[in-house]
């Protein structure tokens, strides 16, 4: 298939980007992204991006931590080498708590951090994107909006006009080394 | 994870309503801010930084001999004994870990509750927690006879076929604390990214490109990426808020659960939160204060800011003293004998004057802060936030060394005196704090850059289209219903 | 017959032609250098003749005083090449020498009986000066390891007190001597006997005139015999017995009494009223042990016989004033008049008291001497007048006097012949140091001692000395009198040598080695008989001594010999009747008159023997130095003690430096308030500040021979103190002395216990805390322990027992003031007030309470152990410490309510006073493990002994241990049985049935904690009109 390819526009102010995004769904494009400096609400709905699903996967680290935790310790001390300590039960539970409930809560956050790299296919070290020496601002004070080549309304040309029509500046087209 | 749930709207990190005062002094456009505190790190280091670095280092450096001569010749270098087990090097231990509370309380709990007043200190907050753990993991490690042995305390299949005893406090501490240190780490570093990315993008030189480009992860403030973003930190924020709560109560169960007078008490658990946060924010104002005067943060980091922090101190500095009152109370009510003398001791037995030095800093000192002159003044505030942490410090050396130094046989009774290695190993932890603490301030955006944007009025997008339609915000509000 | 290790009875192995010296392994020259004899060459051992580099640095070493000497490079490994040595010898010597061969267990080739890895126990006897004790010693693959008492010696009846277990310690002091020097100056025994030779001829024309011998006391008969000869040899020669502190006025005191020269022994059991008048009679007294068990066997509320009441007066807190149901305190010089005022009492109630020796006096609290003599009167032949023996003659025969009138001679008191009958004990050193400082000493022989530093002050002996020609001095360690000696000869510790002893009431033992002699030293017999001119071998003068002996029985034979060797002692007491010549003791009487009130102007001295150097002999002993003194808890240290109320009036405390003046003599001292010492009395430990002592023992504390002059050997008058600048260090082990109205040592009286027996159960005062889960059942054996506090007197031996047992270090003084002490097990001292005002400590009562591990079934420091280092034994339920998995957390110990766990804060075995040279290492418990820095440890039951009776057991196909199979070392050691061990499941044990009384609690119970040890209520019982 053709090269990977992308046309990026430039806009000073939140405001203008989330009408220029509204605008570009309801135009039909999908494959496009928003890149600005902070999170700017009402613009996940403009673009009507859906819900994360990082709940779940940390969800499922949570009880995974619960469950480590709590086994560990029933193997280790109940089961595998019983010792008498204290007078207390091999299998003291009460006693068994901090520990589940510290391994639970790592785990959990284990899987926030890494389930959102995973979610967010990060690290990605080498992008087109952080190729363009005017994108820079995109940290800073500037929002920007890219149209992958790879949107089937996607038209070098066309794609183009829209993005200068819904007051993008500087538009450029990246294309991926 | 129901703390997600509580959340109206997950996708939004500035909740609708407008901000009662202005968060950010002074008409900065988003530009400024990046300008501002990325300058810091980018711009040749001040003399002022440079001493601060070497003095802090060559202290490290004496640490580092004085714990090389602890594992040569052994703890009896320090003044411990039979009865006091325990002295400074578990007072060291307890102190920096209440110390490192601040920091994930500032970013969790009152991310939480929207205070986002927050933004301009949690990240500073944060690091401080982490160089604090760091310090206060060091005690344990070294506290041991045997230190080349330490590894016994993990799970680890070895040679006897023994595992460790997860009925011991001293245990959970060791992963209460370890999985502190790790969530505070990520949670921190969560926070970093798209800041990092900032000075990746403004890299002059090659090293820093890299370095902040691998660091960044590439991040390229994709809105589909804040989405997972958002909720990420909303989730770490969710988790860590019952972690930090827990991980003292879980330190004061090394003391709750044993059996000796002073020790053996049900209140420790909330006292030692309501301690921890009290010392962290107070180790937060007496760094901020100076922070903001080196690097000319004024109007990112206000007065207002200072303020609302030097109320938490007087609300947790009083709520400390209950449990001091409390723990009294408890102990005449008990009816036990060793329980009543074990505090009567405390207040007027030989270590009555480092009883009597707790309560002057813990209790008396923070009731400045009744009058806004006080909570508003640099100087007051700085005072005090320096009192505090010299009280915390006792109250944990109180509570070990004058509940073990007297407990059940008179006939072993005794008294700790310390050794210059005691001290020694004090002054060098805080070596190690600050030379971290330097090294993050040249290197690291100090305050959350991409946060605190977010909370300017500018961050909103109607901000600009309504002029005369009274406040930008208080559409959004209405849109968010 | 073989010794089985699982016999709780420790009795003496029996012995068999492998345990007899064989002579070429003696004295003929160094073990440094070959043998020449016969003109052969005799080598050691085969290291010897390779001159391994073992051997070279064994040959070459340096003095104990050297520097070198700080790294003993003696190994294990040539330790035991002069072990083999005699195995070689036993081959190579007796082609030429016809000699009886001795061997001292080779190793080399297994004797009978000899597993290697079971320990063997043989029987001897320890004197020290003149206190005979019969003991069975333990030896681990020939090293003699642990002293324990012999059942069959009337005064150890199995018990051993801190001094003699303690003694085996100096077997290995480094700072030994451990060669023979001539004028500091490297020699061998070769030289010296050549030496001795050459001047022999002259000596014997002259009749020895010019000789002078000075020997320390001794109740040996060969040595007696030994002494004859050099006095048949030389008629004109000086032999004279010195010791500082067993030279008693006893003997002085019978003959005029009696006639004849007698000792008294008690039979305490039999006596339901005894009196102790400055007599320590369960603890300096010859016989103390035996003592203590009589004392304790009527001491029970519910003992057969009943129960016995102790009177004690003195002007120190001794031991027995401790236990007393009663104490007076009075002047030591006041003990005469006291015992007249009791007289005249008693002669009120119808004793025939002989006249003129009762003299009514109210100058002694008159309601406790009229309450006592009440008593007495009515307890004819059952009570027991006892009297210090170092009280003026005329006194202890008013004491005589006393018990004939009431009866009790030939009940409660019997007399023995005296060993020797010696004239006044500072007789023999005052003509001594005359002649010498007379110049008339061309040859001066000193038999061990140390009378440089222990004679009387006003003899300057050391000065004296100088002054003769020839000294030759046989120590078994450097002192300050070697130091001034031109020969300096290496003397063998008792474990290494042969020879014989008498105990006070007449029963014989033997002195059998059980090393050979580790330095090549010689013993005072030896070395007596070149005195006498013909040397010969200990084993052959001991040996011939007991063959020529006991024609009253009808001659002995050698089968009687090798009994004797088995058993440790031969034949029995030699009880001889006596009648009391009235009218001499009346008349000495009349001369015992009460003294000029003391002030604090004019202060009363008296001198105690130390119950840990003992006369300063101890002073290079690690164990006894750190030992706790029983009523100050003093350590490494003497201190002058005063009673509080002079200590007010002469503005001192504690710690403060002061400056004795006695006749001229000053004495800087610090002080120690110590509760029970009488007013305006100052007691001072001897022994103590030695100046040549070797590396542990110099320079601790004061020098309080410096004030001691040969008329005033106990007690002196008018003395001055002036404060001086500066604080003494005076290390305890116990700072806080109050019980703090703890229901820690719980007691009443005699008749409360009658009322309300189970009281001491009742007195916990918080609710008892309750476990959370079901609580673990303890199956099969379970082992546990108690302690009766009615019984302890406080006398340290079972902490020496534990020290040698269970391989405990020395930290030195500096550590025990910081509270790192290790002792296992340690006895809490608490003194309590008899007056309203709690805080009034002049008339104190004391409490003396053993704590050691208690082993909590619900052990506190078990939960909080993150590594499992401390954990329960199913079988035998005890608390056990892994060392190989503790990491030093310490936070066991911070939760242990009973403080008993030890750290090992440094590597106490190579630093300061308790570094240890190779040679100490022998000393060691193989079968107890030797801990290392950082980590925990504590009382462990003696476990090591208790797997080993397990093992023994199941080798005889029986899962269960018999009761009173396992003893730990404590228990042992206890002289009045306090301590009781064995398995609680089972109803029938001795420590059941204990456990079962009413008087039985567990201290601090209440915590639900569980202790395994627990503790019977002190019972005391006071003369109901004292109270009322």
């Amino acid at each position: 298939m053709a090269k990977h390819k992308l046309l990026v526009a430039e806009f000073d102010t939140p405001a203008e980007i989330v009408s220029a995004a509204g605008k570009l769904q309801s135009a039909g494009y999908r494959d496009y992204d928003a890149h600005t400096p902070f999170p700017i609400h009402g613009l996940d709905k403009a673009m009507k991006i859906k819900d994360s699903r990082l709940g779940w996967i940390v969800l499922g680290h949570g009880i995974t931590g619960c469950l480590i935790g709590l086994g560990m310790q029933w193997w280790m001390n109940g089961v595998d080498y019983q010792m008498l300590i204290g007078g207390k039960p091999y299998f003291a539970y009460q006693a068994f708590v901090p520990v589940t409930f510290a391994l639970t809560i790592l785990l959990s956050a284990f899987g926030a951090v890494f389930g959102m790299f995973f979610l967010n296919g990060l690290p990605r070290w080498s992008h087109p994107l952080l190729a363009h020496p005017g994108f820079r601002r995109h940290t800073d004070d500037k929002f920007y909006l890219s149209v992958e080549s790879d949107d089937p309304k996607f038209d070098a040309t066309k794609t183009r006009a829209l993005l200068e029509e819904i007051g993008g500046k500087r538009v450029a087209l990246l294309e991926a080394p | 994870m129901s703390q997600i749930n509580v959340m109206p709207d997950s996708a939004l990190v500035v909740p609708p309503e407008a901000p009662h005062e202005k968060l950010v002094h002074g008409n900065h456009t988003f530009h400024d801010v990046t300008e501002l505190v990325s300058e810091v790190t980018e711009r040749k280091p001040e003399l002022a930084w440079k001493i601060c670095l070497a003095l802090s280092v060559s202290v490290l450096g004496a640490f580092g001999a004085a714990v090389l001569y602890l594992i040569w010749s052994g703890t009896g270098i320090w003044g411990l004994q039979q009865p006091v087990g325990w002295a400074w090097d578990i007072t060291n231990f307890v102190f920096w870990v209440g110390i490192g509370h601040a920091g994930t309380l500032i970013s969790a709990i009152l991310f939480l509750f929207r205070q986002k007043w927050r933004t301009s200190i949690n990240r500073f907050a944060e690091a401080m927690t982490l160089f604090a753990v760091a310090c206060a993991l060091l005690f344990p490690g070294i506290h041991v006879g045997r230190i080349w042995m330490t590894y016994f305390l993990a799970p680890l299949p070895n040679q006897m076929g023994m595992w460790p005893n997860f009925r011991s406090p001293l245990l959970w501490d060791v992963f209460a604390v370890g999985t502190y240190g790790t969530v505070s780490l990520l949670f921190w570093y969560v926070g970093l990214i798209p800041d990092i990315a900032t000075l990746r993008d403004r890299a002059k030189t090659k090293l820093r490109a890299m370095a902040y480009g691998v660091l960044s992860l590439g991040w390229r403030g994709s809105m589909r990426h804040w989405i997972n973003y958002e909720r990420s930190y909303m989730i770490l924020a969710g988790i860590s808020t019952p972690l930090v709560l827990s991980v003292h109560t879980i330190v004061s169960f090394d003391f709750a659960t044993s059996v000796i007078p002073g020790w053996h008490t049900t209140i420790f658990p909330p006292y030692f939160v309501a301690g921890a946060i009290f010392s962290g924010f107070a180790m937060v104002v007496t760094l901020m204060v100076l922070a903001r005067q080196l690097f000319g943060m004024k109007d990112l980091v206000t007065l207002d800011h200072l303020e609302k922090m030097n109320k938490i101190i007087l609300l947790t500095g009083t709520l400390v003293g209950y449990a001091y009152a409390m723990e009294f109370f408890i102990a005449w009510y008990s009816g036990n004998e060793y329980e009543q003398y074990a505090f009567i001791n405390r207040a007027l037995g030989p270590y009555a004057w480092a009883y009597w030095t707790m309560i002057t800093c813990n209790v008396i000192s923070p009731q400045f802060f009744w009058f806004k002159r006080f909570r508003r003044s640099i100087p007051v505030m700085f005072a005090l936030s320096i009192l505090v942490n010299i009280g915390m410090w006792f109250e944990r050396f109180v509570i070990i060394v004058t509940s073990l130094h007297r407990d059940y046989l008179p006939s072993s009774w005794g008294y700790f005196m310390p050794t210059i290695w005691d001290i020694a190993m004090f002054v060098g932890s805080f070596g190690l704090f600050f030379t971290l603490f330097l090294l993050f301030i040249r290197f690291l955006p100090m305050i959350a850059i991409s946060e605190v944007k977010g909370v300017m009025p500018e961050a909103s997008p109607h901000h600009g289209h309504h002029e005369g339609h009274g406040h930008g915000a208080s559409i959004a509000a209405a849109e968010a219903r | 017959m073989s010794h089985h290790h699982d016999e709780n009875q420790r009795d003496p192995m029996h012995h068999d032609e492998n345990h007899e010296h064989d002579h070429e392994t003696g004295h003929d020259a160094g073990p440094l250098t070959p043998i020449q004899e016969n003109g052969k060459t005799y080598w050691r051992s085969l290291d010897h003749v390779a001159q391994t580099p073992e051997m070279q640095s064994f040959i070459t070493r340096e003095f104990p005083e050297g520097a070198s000497e700080l790294d003993d490079p003696v190994s294990r490994r040539s330790f035991m090449s002069l072990m083999g040595a005699s195995v070689a010898l036993a081959g190579l010597g007796t082609g030429c020498v016809r000699r009886p061969v001795e061997k001292i267990v080779p190793h080399s080739k297994r004797p009978e009986d000899t597993l290697p890895g079971l320990p063997q126990y043989y029987a001897t006897t320890f004197q020290l000066s003149g206190r005979v004790t019969g003991l069975v010693v333990e030896s681990n693959d020939g090293r003699p390891t642990k002293i324990e008492g012999n059942k069959l010696h009337p005064a150890s009846v199995g018990a051993a007190g801190s001094l003699e277990q303690g003694a085996i310690l100096s077997l290995y002091d480094p700072d030994r001597t451990v060669r023979v020097t001539q004028g500091g100056a490297e020699s061998t025994w070769a030289a010296y006997d050549a030496a001795w030779n050459e001047g022999f001829g002259a000596l014997r024309s002259s009749g020895g005139k010019g000789l002078l011998v000075i020997h320390e006391a001794t109740r040996s008969p060969a040595f007696g015999a030994t002494v004859a000869k050099v006095r048949e040899t030389f008629p004109q020669a000086r032999v004279v017995e010195w010791d500082p502190v067993s030279g008693d006025e006893t003997i002085a005191a019978t003959k005029l009494a009696y006639g004849q020269a007698l000792e008294p022994v008690f039979s305490l059991e039999r006596a339901d009223t005894i009196v102790a008048v400055d007599a320590d009679l369960l603890g300096a007294a010859p016989f103390h042990l035996r003592h203590g068990r009589d004392w304790a066997a009527r001491r029970a509320p519910d003992a057969p016989g009943g129960m016995n009441r102790l009177w004690a007066v003195e002007p120190n807190f001794t031991i027995t004033g401790g236990t007393a149901d009663h104490r007076l305190r009075i002047r030591a010089g006041d003990a005469g008049a006291f015992l007249r005022a009791l007289a005249a009492e008693l002669q009120k109630r119808g004793v025939e008291i002989p006249a003129g020796i009762a003299a009514p006096s109210d100058a002694f609290a008159p309601k406790f001497v009229q309450t006592l003599a009440k008593e007495l009167a009515g307890k004819k032949g059952r009570s027991v007048v006892a009297v210090g023996r170092h009280q003026p003659a005329a006194v202890q025969a008013i004491g005589f006097a006393i018990n004939a009138a009431l009866g009790n001679v030939g009940e409660t008191l019997r007399f023995a012949p005296a060993h020797a009958d010696v004239a006044s004990p500072v007789d023999g050193v005052k003509a001594a140091a005359k002649a010498l400082a007379s110049g008339q000493v061309d040859t001066l022989v000193i038999l061990g001692g140390n009378p440089a530093f222990d004679a009387p002050a006003d003899l300057a002996f050391a000065d004296a000395m100088a002054k003769a020609k020839t000294k030759i001095h046989l120590t078994a360690a450097p002192n300050e009198t070697s130091r001034l000696a031109d020969w300096v000869l290496p003397e063998t510790h008792f474990l290494e040598e042969w020879g014989d002893a008498v105990a006070v009431d007449g029963t014989y033992s033997v002195v059998q080695p059980l090393v050979q002699p580790i330095w090549d030293g010689r013993s005072k017999i030896e070395v007596l008989t070149q005195v006498a001119g013909a040397p010969k071998k200990g084993y052959d003068v001991v040996h011939e001594h007991f063959l020529a002996g006991g024609a009253d029985e009808g001659g002995r034979t050698e089968a009687d010999w090798r009994k004797a060797l088995h058993d440790g002692v031969h034949g029995g007491p030699k009880f001889v009747d006596a009648t009391l010549d009235a009218g001499a003791v009346a008349s000495a009487a009349g001369r015992v008159t009460k003294l000029a009130a003391a002030s604090a102007g004019a202060l009363d001295l008296v001198f105690l023997v130390d119950n840990k150097v003992f006369d300063g002999r101890f002073s290079n002993n690690g164990w006894l130095q750190e030992l706790p003194d029983s009523m100050t808890k003093l350590t490494w240290t003497n201190a002058a003690l005063v009673s509080p109320a002079t200590a007010k009036e002469l503005g001192v405390e504690t710690n403060q430096m002061i400056r004795i003046e006695q006749g001229g003599r000053t004495l800087d001292a610090g002080v120690w308030v110590q509760p029970g010492v009488a007013d305006h009395t100052i007691a001072l430990a001897l022994g103590y500040g030695r100046k040549v002592a070797g590396r542990v023992g110099e320079n601790r504390g004061f020098d309080a021979y410096a004030l001691r002059t040969s008329d005033a050997l106990w007690m002196a008058t008018g003395a001055k103190v002036t404060k001086v600048p500066g604080t003494a260090m005076l290390p305890t082990t116990q700072n806080h002395q109050s019980m703090e109205g703890r229901p820690l040592v719980r007691e009443q009286t005699a008749q409360e216990y009658a009322a309300n027996p189970t009281y001491a159960q009742e007195l916990v005062k918080s609710p008892p805390l309750l476990a959370l889960w079901k609580e673990h059942e303890y199956t099969g054996q379970q082992w546990g322990m108690t302690i009766d506090l009615n019984s302890c007197v406080g006398c340290n031996g079972c902490m020496i027992a534990c020290q040698a047992e269970n391989n405990i270090p020395v930290v030195g003084p500096e550590q025990v003031r910081m509270g790192r002490q290790m002792h296992w097990i340690r006895i809490d001292r608490y003194f309590a007030s008899t007056s309203t005002d709690d805080s009034d400590l002049s008339e104190p009562e004391v409490v003396h309470q053993p704590v050691s591990c208690v082993q909590c079934e619900n052990a506190p420091c078990e939960n909080v152990c993150p590594v499992a280092a401390t954990v329960h034994s199913k079988e035998g339920g005890l608390n056990d410490m892994i060392y190989n998995r503790c990491i030093g957390t310490r936070y066991c110990a911070n939760n242990c309510p009973y403080k008993v766990r030890r750290f090992n804060f440094f590597d106490w075995h190579n630093r300061g006073e308790g570094t240890l040279t190779d040679v100490q290492k022998l000393s060691f418990n193989p079968d107890v493990t030797v801990r290392t820095r950082g980590v925990m440890e504590k009382c462990t039951y003696c476990v090591q002994r208790i797997n080993s009776a397990r093992r023994d057991a199941k080798l005889r196909g029986s899962e269960v241990v018999a009761d009173g199979a396992i003893t730990p070392a404590c228990a042992q050691a206890c002289p009045t049985e306090a301590i009781v061990f064995g398995d609680i499941n089972d109803p029938n044990s001795r420590v059941s049935k204990i456990k079962a009384q009413p008087r039985n609690y567990e201290m601090l119970g209440e915590l639900n904690t569980k202790p395994r040890t627990s503790y019977l209520a002190r019972i005391r019982n006071p003369n109901p009109e004292m109270v009322s």
